[in-house]
């Protein structure tokens, strides 16, 4: 029987109504990374869902209290460009503008910058690549990581759109809508922490808004990669400052499975301790894996010393 | 046709010309454009969205063709490189990468040449740091980025170019 492996929906509720219908269906709005996993053959989608299809998913519209709500569909560079991002959010224009290149960040959207599979130096391989390192839990679901070859279970690829960890330093919020029913969750607790089950997205379900929090104090962005060119970031730092005492934010993005919020020197931030004493507790406190983008000591160097600067800039602007 | 693979019914305009074809569902625009249309100055590079080597214009925008679905297109207005000279007069853009010899073994120009033309289409007066922003897109292992950026100076200064 021929089978179709392209469906446009029209409606949210199609949308939904297909992912729930076809158990291998995977939902595609940019396809700038989903196309690159269907080439390496790590994923068959039966049939690719597609949602740019589906009318009034990209726009920016205020919300009550000053929040504001931004389409899933909108792509990277409509982020980028965006005058209300641009000005009341410049942290998350400049993580948009940060991802790829402008023919990517073109096609690519928030909602999918967001869902990004998690990545790994196994994992994000040709066919041939990867008939060398059989049976890797991510890849094939087999029994070895060869990331963590002593672990027993789980999965360390890596949470990897720059978006990630901004969003959750600014606090912003999820709007995930299914058939029948919808709910909003934090973003912090939109990812797992497990590189195969990265996502807390339910079968049928897609992440239609992202809802951001009145803007607040601009606080800093960092996004490190070993070259200033094309590539994934070894880490993104996204830090916001406290106001009156309480409420900094600093988060670490794609150097784990997650978006790492640095707790203890969020307080120390919060409590006004000695920059250098910040910018060394983040870095601790961090749990990375070593191999995929450098090892943890030199994982960790980087991280406390772009902190550094990150405070120290932070100072310098005003409030 | 591959597989089991249905074939169905497109319609969009290319470089002006509406176009009807039947595609793959899975197939992409770069598929199309090279094996069905002969249009081969879109070159394929990597497949992955590294080089840019595959650059199009889709509806306006700068695009990676070989992560782009045909059927994506439907309905849309894309401009490959054919689409630029007009007969044997050349685009200001393509004028510039010949005249600064932003070309060497020439297999980035396409989708370099088209970059170029986004980039000036949105900003005709790009600063430095923009054109290297513009640019990062499309992988060029021969000449060392110096002679297209000075292209594209050039080209920024070339009335008809935008």
């Amino acid at each position: 029987m021929k089978e179709t492996s392209f469906i446009a929906a029209r409606s949210v509720a199609e949308a939904c109504r297909l992912l729930q219908e076809h158990p291998q269906s995977v939902p595609m709005a940019g396809g700038t990374d989903l196309l690159v996993l269907k080439n390496f053959k790590l994923i068959s989608p039966r049939p690719i869902v597609y949602l740019k299809s589906i009318p009034g998913l990209s726009t920016v519209r205020p919300e009550k209290e000053g929040w504001v709500a931004i389409g899933a569909l909108a792509t990277l560079d409509e982020i980028v460009k965006h005058p209300s991002i641009r000005q009341g959010v410049p942290l998350l224009a400049r993580a948009a503008a940060g991802v790829a290149s402008p023919q990517i960040r073109n096609k690519a959207t928030l909602g999918g910058n967001l869902c990004l599979n998690s990545r790994c130096w196994f994992y994000n391989r040709s066919p041939f690549w990867r008939a060398e390192f059989p049976h890797c839990r991510k890849a094939s679901g087999g029994d070895k990581c060869y990331v963590m070859p002593k672990s027993r279970k789980g999965c360390f690829a890596l949470q990897s759109g720059d978006t990630g960890g901004t969003l959750v330093a600014l606090g912003a919020k999820l709007r995930l809508v299914s058939a029948a029913s919808e709910r909003v969750i934090d973003v912090e607790d939109f990812y797992l922490g497990d590189g195969i089950r990265y996502l807390d997205l339910k079968a049928g379900e897609i992440l239609t808004e992202i809802l951001l929090p009145p803007p607040g104090q601009a606080g800093a962005f960092v996004k490190f990669r070993p070259q200033d060119n094309m590539d994934f970031a070894t880490f993104t730092l996204a830090v916001v400052p406290p106001v009156s005492g309480a409420g900094a934010r600093i988060v670490l993005g794609c150097a784990a499975s997650r978006p790492l919020r640095a707790r203890g020197a969020e307080e120390m931030l919060d409590a006004g301790a000695p920059a250098e004493d910040v910018a060394r507790k983040t870095a601790e406190e961090a749990r990375l894996v070593s191999f995929v983008r450098g090892p943890v000591d030199f994982k960790k160097q980087v991280i406390a010393a772009k902190m550094a600067d990150v405070l120290a800039g932070l100072k310098s602007q005003p409030r | 046709m591959k597989g089991n693979q249905m074939a169905v019914p497109l319609n969009l305009w290319v470089n002006g010309d509406p176009v009807q074809s039947f595609v793959r569902e899975d197939e992409t625009l770069l598929d199309l454009l090279r094996d069905r249309l002969a249009l081969t100055g879109t070159k394929h590079g990597c497949g992955e969205g590294q080089c840019g080597h595959c650059t199009v214009l889709l509806n306006g925008k700068a695009v990676n063709s070989c992560l782009t679905l045909a059927l994506e297109a439907e309905g849309g207005r894309v401009l490959t490189i054919e689409g630029l000279a007009q007969g044997d007069h050349l685009h200001p853009v393509q004028k510039a990468f010949v005249e600064a010899g932003a070309i060497q073994c020439g297999y980035c120009t396409p989708g370099m040449v088209m970059a170029v033309y986004a980039l000036l289409q949105e900003n005709p007066h790009p600063s430095e740091e923009e054109i290297r922003e513009g640019i990062k897109g499309v992988m060029c292992r021969c000449t060392g980025y110096y002679k297209i950026m000075e292209a594209v100076r050039r080209a920024a200064f070339e009335p008809e170019a935008k």
